[in-house]
């Protein structure tokens, strides 16, 4: 049931809240054009993607799939 | 991968309770398990056991697993039953398994139409030895689970299990997550995750305390989800030096940006907020640069990490 080969699904939620950002980005940077990773958290993760922004601008595309109110998930891909 | 609460957070926890917590924590099944002290699937009959299965599927919280840790049970053809009659599988400790029997549980299962899982611990050689038996035998009613302990084990050697064992894993139980999410900073839960996300896996990950004294821990996070408020609980305001101050490292990470967007809102201009974190609060940065402008705000450390985080947080 794989729609697109490259398609992973990143759950953080209990990844401690030091390592969860690193572990995002690393998963992000990993990632070669056109890839994309599903992220799935339990709050609304906005101030990642006002990091992304900051840091990664113009290089991803950010979509959400579920937006709570217990579980969101965003497709993060690269560009 | 689905979060799944196990029955062994809290044993006293009724299923209709647990239920609850699923739903108020977005976790998207239930391990049961059979010991002392979670005696529901030794109380229930099969037909019954079969029937709350279905009650727990239809509330879209279905049972994943039965966990089951002494041999005799293991070995019982009416546990094999369960398995079928639950459409989960039996979940067992590799050390409770001996190498030797895995032929004939691998026909008792099959006899059951059930599936067993063996579960192994973040060893190499314990984990591999599984899943060279497992080949060997060409199981098909055998798989593999993983018990990880973050608290006990090197999880430096998790990645080299997880290619061993990756064509045969069915099943995660993490000791930590949920409660203790907070706590397990640096033991290795971070690079296990994005490593069984690039391995593409897709199974249940799930959640038990890591240890009795955890216990009171997890009865309060499943009791309570709602956030407090805008840093409410958090925040202290010293009137005398018209300093406030916002401490959310003990606030779970899910409301910790309301209590500080609140904090912030209805800070004074002038009036600093020291805001103590324990990690880089960077993104906080980025979201009031995103959110208000640059210009209005001034963001300083006052300490960086490695463990604790303080900014100071003003209105221009």
């Amino acid at each position: 049931m794989t729609q697109k080969g490259s398609n992973m699904e990143l759950d953080v939620r209990v990844i401690p809240p030091r390592e969860k950002h690193p572990a995002i980005f690393g998963a992000f940077d990993a990632l070669g054009a056109g890839e994309a990773f599903t992220l799935v958290n339990d709050h609304d993760p906005f101030p990642l993607r006002h990091q992304f922004d900051a840091t990664r601008n113009g290089l991803f595309d950010w979509t959400y799939l579920e937006q709570g109110p217990t579980v969101w998930r965003v497709q993060i891909s690269r560009r | 991968m689905q979060q799944v609460l196990s029955a062994s957070a809290d044993p006293a926890c009724r299923v209709v309770d647990l239920l609850e917590v699923c739903e108020r924590r977005g976790l998207r099944g239930i391990e049961l398990v059979s010991d002392r002290e979670c005696d529901t699937p030794r109380v229930l009959e099969p037909q019954e056991l079969a029937e709350l299965a279905s009650l727990m599927a239809r509330h879209g919280c279905p049972v994943t697993g039965l966990y089951v840790d002494e041999l005799e049970e293991i070995c019982n053809l009416e546990t094999a039953r369960l398995s079928e009659a639950i459409g989960a599988p039996v979940v067992a400790p590799a050390g409770r398994v001996p190498l030797a029997l895995l032929q004939d549980l691998e026909s008792l299962y099959g006899a059951a139409h059930g599936q067993l899982l063996v579960s192994h611990r973040t060893v190499l050689e314990e984990a591999s030895q599984l899943a060279q038996a497992i080949d060997d035998g060409r199981f098909e009613h055998i798989a593999l689970a993983w018990e990880v302990r973050p608290r006990e084990e090197n999880l430096n050697g998790a990645l080299a299990v997880l290619e061993h064992v990756r064509s045969h894993l069915r099943y995660v139980r993490l000791f930590g997550g949920g409660a203790e999410q907070r706590q397990m900073d640096g033991l290795g839960i971070g690079p296990l995750i994005v490593g069984l996300s690039r391995a593409r896996y897709d199974g249940p990950l799930v959640l038990c305390p890591s240890n009795a004294a955890q216990r009171p821990l997890w009865s309060t996070w499943m009791q309570s989800s709602k956030s407090a408020g805008c840093g409410t609980a958090a925040r202290i305001a010293d009137e005398r030096t018209s300093k406030r101050a916002l401490d959310v490292r003990n606030v779970e990470p899910k409301d910790r940006l309301a209590a500080i967007l609140g904090a912030y809102a209805e800070l004074p201009r002038g009036i600093p907020l020291e805001l103590t974190v324990d990690h880089d609060p960077s993104c906080m940065y980025f979201t009031l640069e995103a959110t208000h402008s640059a210009s209005s705000f001034s963001f300083d450390y006052l300490e960086r990490g490695p463990d604790v985080w303080r900014v100071q947080v003003a209105k221009r």
